[in-house]
């Protein structure tokens, strides 16, 4: 499994080195790679949430990472069309809008991180796990 | 018709199962208490309650009632509503809050199995006929199907009990392909 990862990753990189070296605008096939990803995982998210029960709490925590995704997809397309209009027409581009959308991504983060708090302490049975344990011992002494 | 020295015998060489019990609406509560004491009592195992029947403090009490350590097992209790529908936890039960909220009821399974101590674990769910009420036939196929494959994988005992009614023949008869043995506890079809 792991070696498969790699192998991936090994050829992802160099399949990108490729067309950096056959296009010459690596900023702009980096962007664009990385929005191929970005939207590749919004999709997953949608089919996943499509397919998570109705007020489930993962189904919650998918929606909130759907929007972090968004927003992070808004980030790319951003900083891509600005490198896009840079390059063809010398003009400046507002700088504001991507230090909007990465606060954004960060906020929903802390959204993220709380709800996987919060399903910590409600899935999580260690606890209760560690009293049986005990109990489980106790009648193993008596017996 | 069986009881629970029947059961027993037929699970005897198995170490872990899936059981599939059938039960009149009469004998419903008798049988699901005689096999939860029978897990706790005589075989000493932890164990997971999955409820979609009645509520946590009913089941608690019942139990206690016969005997039964209830300290021994998690409950998972989808019946009781909670506020807007939420997980929500007390001590020694996990409220899901909708018993239309599969997601979350094989989340908290699998949390509740995979944390209990020891080899020896029991699951018990409560009942298929319930899971029917609140969704289609196949979504409940196609969840227990789900839910036998991950028992395989947590090597638990479990047990999913069923009401014999003449409605739910088709699902059980579906159902017992995934399972190892077949129970039925008796009484009338009602």
């Amino acid at each position: 499994m792991i070696v498969e990862i790699l192998s991936y990753i090994v050829a992802i990189v160099f399949g990108m080195i490729a067309v950096i070296k056959i296009a010459g605008q690596a900023e702009i096939v980096l962007g664009a790679l990385t929005l191929s990803f970005g939207i590749t995982a919004v999709i997953w998210v949608i089919k996943a949430r499509k397919s998570l029960s109705r007020g489930s709490s993962l189904r919650s925590l998918t929606t909130h990472f759907l929007f972090t995704l968004l927003f992070m997809l808004a980030f790319t397309v951003w900083n891509l069309i600005s490198k896009i209009m840079m390059i063809n027409a010398g003009s400046n581009v507002p700088s504001a809008p991507p230090y909007l959308f990465i606060s954004l991504v960060y906020i929903t983060f802390v959204g993220i991180a709380y709800k996987i708090k919060k399903l910590g302490e409600e899935f999580g049975f260690s606890s209760q796990s560690k009293e049986i344990e005990k109990l489980m011992k106790k009648k193993k002494k008596k017996a | 018709m069986g009881n629970i020295e029947d059961f027993d015998k037929e699970v005897k060489s198995l170490k872990q199962f899936i059981a599939l019990a059938t039960v009149s609406a009469k004998e419903y509560q008798k049988t699901n208490i005689a096999l939860v004491k029978h897990f706790t009592k005589d075989k000493k195992s932890a164990g997971v309650y999955v409820t979609l029947n009645k509520p946590f403090a009913t089941i608690k009490a019942a139990l206690e009632n016969n005997g039964v350590d209830t300290k021994m097992i998690i409950f998972i209790d989808a019946v009781t509503k909670t506020a807007g529908g939420k997980a929500e936890k007390s001590k020694n039960c996990l409220f899901i809050g909708n018993p239309e909220n599969l997601s979350d009821i094989s989340i908290a399974m699998d949390q509740a199995v995979t944390s209990l101590p020891g080899k020896d674990r029991f699951l018990f769910f409560d009942s298929l006929s319930t899971l029917l009420l609140y969704n289609n036939v196949q979504t409940v196929a196609r969840f227990i199907h789900f839910l036998a494959g991950k028992m395989r994988v947590w090597q638990v005992k479990a047990i999913i009990i069923s009401l014999e009614r003449k409605e739910d023949k088709d699902l059980i008869d579906e159902l017992s392909q995934f399972c190892d043995v077949i129970m039925d506890f008796g009484g009338k079809h009602d």
